[in-house]
């Protein structure tokens, strides 16, 4: 059974929560970097069996949710990019302090991943990074999570009131537009639009696992995903991209999802460093 | 707005193989009501709610002077377990027949343990509802209120295979209108002859059968003979109104789950002159859907539960 300590850590007014999975001396420890808004949600329980699975492996693993997400305080439209970006190097200095390790692997998924990759570009303690289906881009991102609001609006009222162009200004003058329940914000959206992840890497040059989550056995490998890992290792990176059969999780699916083994197996070679 | 204060702390108890994980919050001593809030779970948004609204109503709670624990049962959340590959439905249908008791009923007795309450009220929404009533019905004693919302009072298995059957008038009336109304709608026709349309739900609404139905009282409830309705929580309710435990149903006017409850509950049993008229209170929230997962429902509910725990 793996030994775990729940705790909340930071400054008074931005105290973040945290689950500490107990490893061994001779491990690295793992920050866990959640995705954004419901999909957090959604994958809790698929993060909560990695940490649990990394911890038996023996390394130290922090589970943590952003400022504004999760049990941490703050609201979720308190929630920043560069505040989650922010969250992550603290979750980092965290985890060195409570395990006196130096050498760290940081994880994430979907908009998590993308943040940890910037984190990576300038917390030297980084040795792995690993990248479960990163955001490439944070335009269509955003763009196809607004598409929810459209389909709450045809659940409510049978018809679209406000389509994705009237929504985005609405953004852009300052009011709340609804995602599955999390309020997107004007600041979050114009940070997160800026995002591209494939001309922002340029100084991480350790290791990297890339892995993309397709629900068919069939499916290839994109284009997007090729491109980052071949900028990666021009920057002089270690660099592995695989393709791991999981649905996505992180949607609305009709199985209650607990584990995602084949993502996980695709991953265990950035846990040796 | 309260100010939110960090007085909370994880709780942790061992339950067989399994360690259940909850976050404890405590209220400052100068306003402490030594009643205690326990939350129950829907299933799927684990301790924080949908779109953390437990988070945000468990803070202000706690500023109001309440105890409040929220936690994970066996299988979800940050708690320890695993059930064997399920479907949601089937979850969900685990759920409304009592999947989470034994695990509330631990957290309740812990939850009396390690805080200096002397009664807890059980709050549950969805799933989380029914795990409510059903816990309360083991703790009579301790259990000075409950609070359920959106809460499902069907039989699921009665519900997916004999929904024309038990579907309630004006649910079906209010489909029927909404399909009548796409009749002439481009995008709707698109829908249907790509097979986007809920076909299932189509036919059901259909051929929903228009005559007058068996009307219950509570007896039927207890002996269990109402179809399509989940008996074991009509039967906990009953149970629960006989020690005069107050309980409050809220639904939000986009829940189908309301209907069901009209229906089923209130037109029957809880009639407002039947014997459990003084037991339960109802609130109905405009626009609220099921989870209350919109900002201006999720408001509105918020006000509903600081409101009725004033009186605690």
């Amino acid at each position: 059974m793996t030994a775990r300590k729940s705790f909340f850590f930071g400054e008074n007014d931005h105290k973040l929560f945290a689950i500490h999975f107990q490893g061994t001396p001779q491990k690295p420890v793992a920050v866990l970097c959640q995705p954004y808004g419901d999909e957090a949600v959604k994958t809790r329980r698929v993060f909560l069996n990695i940490a649990k699975e990394w911890a038996s492996k023996g390394i130290d693993v922090l589970l943590f949710d952003y400022f504004g997400t999760g049990n941490s305080l703050g609201e979720f439209e308190e929630l920043r990019w560069s505040g989650m970006i922010e969250d992550i190097r603290n979750a980092i200095e965290k985890a060195c302090s409570l395990t006196k390790k130096h050498n760290v692997i940081v994880a994430g998924l979907r908009l998590g991943a993308t943040a940890a990759a910037i984190v990576a570009e300038i917390d030297k303690r980084i040795e792995s990074l690993v990248l479960w289906h990163p955001i490439i881009e944070g335009l269509p991102y955003l763009q196809k999570a607004l598409r929810s609001n459209i389909a709450t609006q045809m659940a409510i009222h049978q018809k679209v009131n406000t389509n994705i162009t009237q929504l985005i200004n609405n953004i852009q003058k300052g009011m709340l537009v609804d995602i599955n329940g999390f309020e997107l914000t004007k600041n979050f959206f114009n940070e997160v639009s800026k995002v591209n992840l494939v001309n922002m890497t340029s100084h991480y040059k350790k290791k990297c696992t890339i892995v993309e989550i397709a629900p068919h056995p069939n499916a290839k490998i994109s284009l997007e995903y090729k491109d980052l890992k071949n900028i990666y290792i021009k920057n002089g990176a270690h660099c592995d991209l695989y393709l791991a059969i999981e649905k996505n999780f992180w949607t609305d699916l009709k199985i209650y999802y607990q584990k995602a083994s084949d993502m996980l197996n695709k991953t265990e070679s950035a846990l040796w460093i | 707005m309260d100010m939110i204060r960090i007085n909370e702390e994880a709780v942790f108890l061992q339950l067989g193989p399994n360690i259940l994980q909850g976050i404890y919050h405590v209220p400052e001593k100068k306003c402490d009501k030594k009643i205690g809030i326990l939350f129950c779970n829907a299933g799927l948004t684990y301790n924080i709610g949908v779109a953390r609204l437990y988070v945000r109503m468990a803070r202000s709670l706690s500023a109001r002077g309440f105890h409040v624990l929220r936690f994970d049962p066996k299988g979800t959340g940050d708690s320890d377990g695993s059930f064997e590959k399920t479907l949601i439905n089937d979850l969900f249908n685990n759920i409304e027949n009592g999947l989470f008791v034994n695990d509330t009923l631990a957290m309740f007795d812990h939850f009396l343990k390690i805080s200096p309450i002397k009664s807890i009220i059980i709050v549950g929404f969805c799933g989380g509802g029914v795990t409510a009533i059903l816990t309360a019905s083991h703790r009579f004693d301790k259990t000075s209120g409950v609070f359920t919302a959106g809460i499902p009072i069907w039989d699921r298995e009665t519900y997916d295979q004999h929904l024309d059957k038990i579907m309630p008038k004006d649910l079906a009336k209010k489909y029927r209108d909404t399909y009548l109304k796409k009749i002439l709608d481009v995008e709707a026709w698109k829908r249907f002859l790509t097979a986007k349309t809920d076909f299932k739900l189509l036919f059901k609404v259909l051929t929903f059968r228009t005559g007058s139905k068996k009307q219950y009282d509570s007896k039927d409830f207890l002996r269990g003979e109402v179809p399509g309705v989940n008996n074991k929580l009509a039967v906990s309710f009953c149970r629960i109104a006989d020690k005069r435990i107050p309980v409050l149903f809220v639904y939000g006017t986009n829940d189908k789950a309301q209907s069901f409850f009209e229906e089923y509950f209130l037109s029957t049993f809880l009639n407002p002159k039947g014997p459990y008229k003084d037991s339960y209170q109802y609130e109905i929230i405009e626009n609220g859907d099921h989870n209350f997962c919109l900002p201006d429902a999720q408001d509105k509910v918020m006000k509903v539960i600081l409101d009725w725990t004033q009186r605690f």
